[in-house]
């Protein structure tokens, strides 16, 4: 019996609680509850002017080229009240590979109160020969003023059936609350999100019987019907009785294996059925098609609006599934020139964000990669094709010995252009190359298609070294200024608020499909302003084991004028917005 | 009268400033006439540049000269040694060390070059120790050592010892070159530009210039870097193959148009990057990295069917050598894993590189001279190979017959 809500993605009306008709009792607050929470726009929390206002008061034409802004981000993990770390259970000494992957954060409003909520995955636990246990992952309510309160047993969110790595949000029912999909090894736990503040795991009603192990997932509606579909990434065939013992530096020490020693897993693909349940199809994508992957991205690189999947594989080349429309795809990674790094060799790759880094209003792809390999930066260049750029973007001058796992791109600084934070830690004990904990990187997009390294004062997040992992960059505080969640392995999430001097304004929109899938995933955004014309793509999965938000954000610099923005839908249809609002997050419906 | 340009030849040898070498050599003979201890120098220079059949020929003429035949015999055993052919001239190389012979420095530098080539790094760590002691004042036993480490992917300790050969001689070529090379492996350019752009002061800077466009396409300098490949390009062939042998280094690869080919690839001037992106793979058609530039640049050139065809070998190549990684963590586990090594040359020698895969090959005889299946391997790459070197037929015989006596020891009851 399948977990069902009902759609409610015309009427934009809230107040009709889910309903799960699976023995879980509803309760009786949850209408009255859900009411409050759809009002809560009306009544300020949720600052979205209606669509097509006026431009604010002050706004000017553009100038010359402001100089380069130094973001500055302030970690205020302790005073927001967020306490989260994701354990491995390295202590136990074995070096399992199981332990390397470690756990990703994710956000989004679960309660629809106008603000981000934050989750993250607990990781798990183990004895050698025995199943592996999972640890609750965490739910942290957004009480506005950068302050979280612990939701994780309100909301019934506190189970875990399987060793958890990452997750993937979106609201794959369409009833206007996101449910939260957590990966893992073993299977997937997938809570439907009731839509009273509460949530409920129904993973085999819902058909998402996916017993493998799971890194990274990408919602999006592949088959272009409306509903969100779901692409699962699996990593190796890695369990007690295929563990064998890696030798560290010294003699008897042991040291995680290198992911050479595995066979690669194949993906899986599962179908909405339009009713809260799924529909495992792997022929989608061909079975025989593997790689060890670890991240995902779900996004229209070649922009004939049908979303594509962009696969990141450890040692194995990069997976391109071109979406040759109902929800069959063909594998061109390697013709379309994105399996390989520059010199053609495959890469262990982890992490995914997708940027228009060089304002051609093309998707680029930016993948991070392990260390003595360069992050790739693969420049779209039309027609399904792709060049790897690296070099010419300077991000072969960073070096190599970062192991980079979760990376977002977005305007942090208001320059017009994308900027890109990586999170970066190793996966081994005992490297020979770099150190365990490792630097963040923020890369300065310098606006002629060059990244440059930005340095921060000593005692700064991105001055320390972590084990890092998953990375999102969202505006907690509804400020307009992008703020970035970082989760690490064995040791607490950062929550670091930004607090750079930024001149000029934002424009954050938040989309909601109506026809197409509610999250708007496989949508495109181009604003266009005194300055040109901006790209933001609307993808499912992207940085590694993370959920970004799916709104969509602009920086625009001192004195620039937005003149209007263009949407192209999911399914194709081109929405003009002839007034945007700066400064104001707004909420655009689906003609 | 010719005992003093002997003698500075000899000296231009150990910077391996072979044009200068040569031009005292000459100056040598015509002082001196048919003297054998000028066909010697030649040999010596030959040998040290590597090149065998001038090798044999000075030689044979120092021969005909009346030169002592120990000298004659000294220099075969050298070059054998240095090649990694050790089977047969090892003990003469450790007794000749035992001696305290007078060229003890010549005898270690081949001797400890030969065994890095055939994977025994102890035995060539055990060399260098009684070199540099014996030699405090030369650089080779220090720069010998970081390209040990740096074969070992030891980093840090190679550039370490890299600057401790140019602490004794600042001007000693390899050693400059092989930290240039070493930064820019750990993607530290801004500092390998900085030391490639203090080599080019050498005879033959060809070499120097490539890794120095390599390090400037590294820091996404691409217009520095394409007029110093053009200007690599258009030189002498003879010029740029004596500007590696200068530096000591032998690329497989016609590198420098491997390069420019990429770089104007990535700069979406197919039509330029084509034809050197062609003779870059003429040279070595396990180029991976080239034949992918070259299916890229073919895409872009709209001549699709041809692009995959190159993308599907390169994919090939790339799924084939899918293994490496799992034999390399077995070798490390095991040294003595031959299956392994087997396995991993095999892979090597047939998909990325007949170097690399020769030396994993061969690295198998440290822990059993007779291993039949690399023995057949080898002796079928050198039989398919006799035009390459004029001791490939002679290898293949060698190889063939090893591998023959391995199969009856082993059929034997």
């Amino acid at each position: 019996m399948p977990c069902f809500t009902q759609s409610f993605a015309d009427s934009d009306e809230y107040c009709v609680a889910a309903r799960c008709p699976i023995g879980i009792p509803r309760r009786q607050f949850a209408l009255l509850f859900a009411c409050w929470m759809a009002l809560a726009p009306a009544s300020g929390c949720w600052n979205s002017p209606p669509a097509n206002v006026a431009p604010q008061q002050g706004e000017r034409r553009a100038e010359a080229k402001s100089p380069p802004i130094t973001p500055r981000f302030v970690e205020v993990t302790e005073a927001s009240g967020v306490s989260s770390a994701y354990h491995n259970h390295e202590e136990s000494g074995r070096r399992a590979i199981v332990e390397s992957l470690g756990g990703g954060v994710g956000v989004c409003d679960y309660d629809r109160d106008g603000r981000f909520d934050l989750f993250f995955p607990g990781g798990g636990t183990f004895e050698v020969g025995r199943p592996l246990r999972g640890i609750p992952g965490t739910l942290w309510r957004n009480r506005g003023d950068m302050r979280f309160a612990n939701a994780t047993a309100a909301a019934a969110i506190d189970q875990a059936d399987h060793y958890s790595h990452g997750c993937a949000i979106a609201d794959c029912d369409n009833d206007g609350f996101p449910d939260i999909l957590v990966t893992g090894y073993g299977g997937l736990n997938f809570f439907r999100n009731l839509g009273d503040g509460t949530f409920v795991e129904c993973r085999v009603s819902a058909g998402l019987t996916d017993d493998q192990w799971s890194s990274s997932a990408a919602w999006g509606d592949f088959n272009g019907d409306g509903d969100l579909d779901l692409y699962v990434v699996h990593y190796v065939d890695w369990s007690w009785t295929n563990d064998p013992s890696c030798p560290g530096p010294r003699p008897g020490q042991r040291e995680t294996c290198s992911p050479m020693e595995f066979k690669s897993l194949p993906d899986v693909l599962y179908f909405s059925q339009g009713d809260g349940t799924f529909r495992r199809d792997d022929s989608a994508i061909g079975p025989e098609t593997t790689g060890k992957g670890l991240g995902v991205i779900a996004v229209d690189v070649n922009q004939d609006c049908r979303l594509d999947v962009y696969v990141a594989n450890d040692t194995t080349p990069n997976l391109l599934f071109i979406n040759q429309g109902a929800g069959r795809f063909e594998e061109q990674g390697v013709t379309s020139g994105t399996a390989f790094d520059h010199r053609g060799i495959p890469n262990g790759s982890m992490g995914l964000a997708v940027l228009d880094y060089d304002g051609d209003l093309r998707p680029d792809l930016w993948v991070t990669n392990y260390e003595k390999e360069t992050f790739a930066l693969y420049r779209n260049d039309g027609g399904g094709n792709f060049r790897c750029l690296t070099e010419n973007a300077g991000i072969a001058a960073l070096g190599t010995l970062y192991v980079g796992f979760g990376t977002v791109a977005a305007d942090f600084t208001r320059s017009g252009v994308e900027d890109l934070v990586v999170s970066n830690g190793h996966i081994m004990h005992f490297p020979a190359y770099s150190p365990v904990k490792q630097e963040p990187l923020y890369l300065r997009n310098n606006g002629r298609a060059r990244f440059v390294r930005q340095t921060f004062p000593n005692g700064d997040y991105f001055s320390l070294k972590h084990v890092g992992r998953g990375v999102i960059a969202v505006d907690l505080d509804q400020d307009g200024k992008l703020d970035l969640v970082f989760s690490h392995t064995n040791a607490p999430a950062a929550i670091l608020q930004q607090q750079t001097e930024l001149q000029g304004s934002w424009v954050e929109l938040e989309l909601i499909g109506r026809r197409s899938n509610r999250d708007a995933i496989g949508s495109r955004v181009v604003l266009e302003s005194s300055r040109g014309k901006q790209l933001r793509m609307i993808v499912g999965g992207g940085s590694y084991l993370s959920q970004n938000p799916y709104t969509v954000n602009f920086g625009l610099p001192p004195e620039t004028s937005v003149t209007g923005a263009q949407i192209t839908w999911p399914d194709g249809a081109v929405q003009e917005l002839t007034n945007v609002p700066t400064g104001a997050i707004q909420r655009v419906l689906e003609p | 009268m010719a005992q003093l340009p002997r003698l500075y030849a000899l000296r231009a040898l150990l910077t391996r400033d072979f044009t200068g070498a040569r031009r005292w050599a000459s100056a040598a003979g015509w002082l001196s006439y048919r003297d054998p201890r000028y066909a010697l120098v030649e040999a010596r220079i030959a040998r040290c540049e590597g090149d065998g059949k001038r090798l044999q020929q000075e030689l044979t003429r120092a021969e005909h000269w009346g030169a002592d035949p120990q000298a004659i015999q000294r220099e075969k055993v050298l070059a054998l040694a240095q090649s990694g052919q050790l089977e047969e001239v090892e003990p003469q190389l450790i007794a000749w060390l035992a001696q305290g012979d007078a060229e003890a420095n010549e005898i270690s530098d081949a001797y400890v070059n030969g065994l890095a080539m055939i994977a025994r790094f102890d035995d060539a760590l055990s060399v260098l120790e009684s070199w540099q002691r014996d030699f405090p004042d030369d650089p080779r036993p220090e720069y010998r050592l970081g390209r040990i480490q740096e074969h070992q992917e030891q980093y840090a300790e190679a550039e370490a010892s890299y600057r401790r050969a140019l602490a004794k001689n600042a001007r000693f070529p390899p050693a400059r070159y092989s930290l240039g090379r070493n930064l820019l492996r750990v993607r530290r350019a801004e500092e390998a530009v900085e030391v490639f752009r203090s080599c080019l002061d050498i005879r033959h800077p060809e070499a120097v210039q490539v890794e120095l466009a390599i390090a400037l396409k590294t820091l996404g300098q691409a217009n520095e870097a394409r007029p110093i490949l053009r200007q690599v390009l258009a030189a002498d062939p003879a010029r740029l193959k004596a500007s590696y042998v200068a530096i000591d280094d032998q690329p497989e690869g016609f590198e420098a148009a491997a390069e420019y080919g990429k770089l104007e690839a990535d700069a979406m001037n197919f039509a330029e990057a084509e034809p050197w992106l062609v003779k870059a793979l003429e040279v070595n058609p396990l180029d991976l990295i080239s034949r992918y530039a070259l299916a890229v640049t073919l895409r872009g050139l709209g001549r699709q069917a041809e692009a995959t065809r190159e993308f599907d070998l390169v994919a090939a190549s790339r799924k084939a050598m899918d293994s490496a990684g799992a034999l390399s963590s077995r070798i490390k586990a095991n040294p003595e894993d031959l299956e392994a090594r087997y396995l991993l040359g095999k892979v090597i020698l047939e998909n990325e590189s007949e170097r690399t895969g020769l030396y994993w090959l061969r690295s198998i005889f440290t822990f059993d001279p007779g291993y039949a299946p690399a023995h057949e391997l080898l002796a079928d790459y050198f039989a398919k190979k006799p035009d390459q070197e004029s001791y490939y037929g002679r290898l293949a015989d060698y190889h063939r017959k090893m591998a023959a006596a391995s199969r009856l020891k082993a059929d034997s009851p």
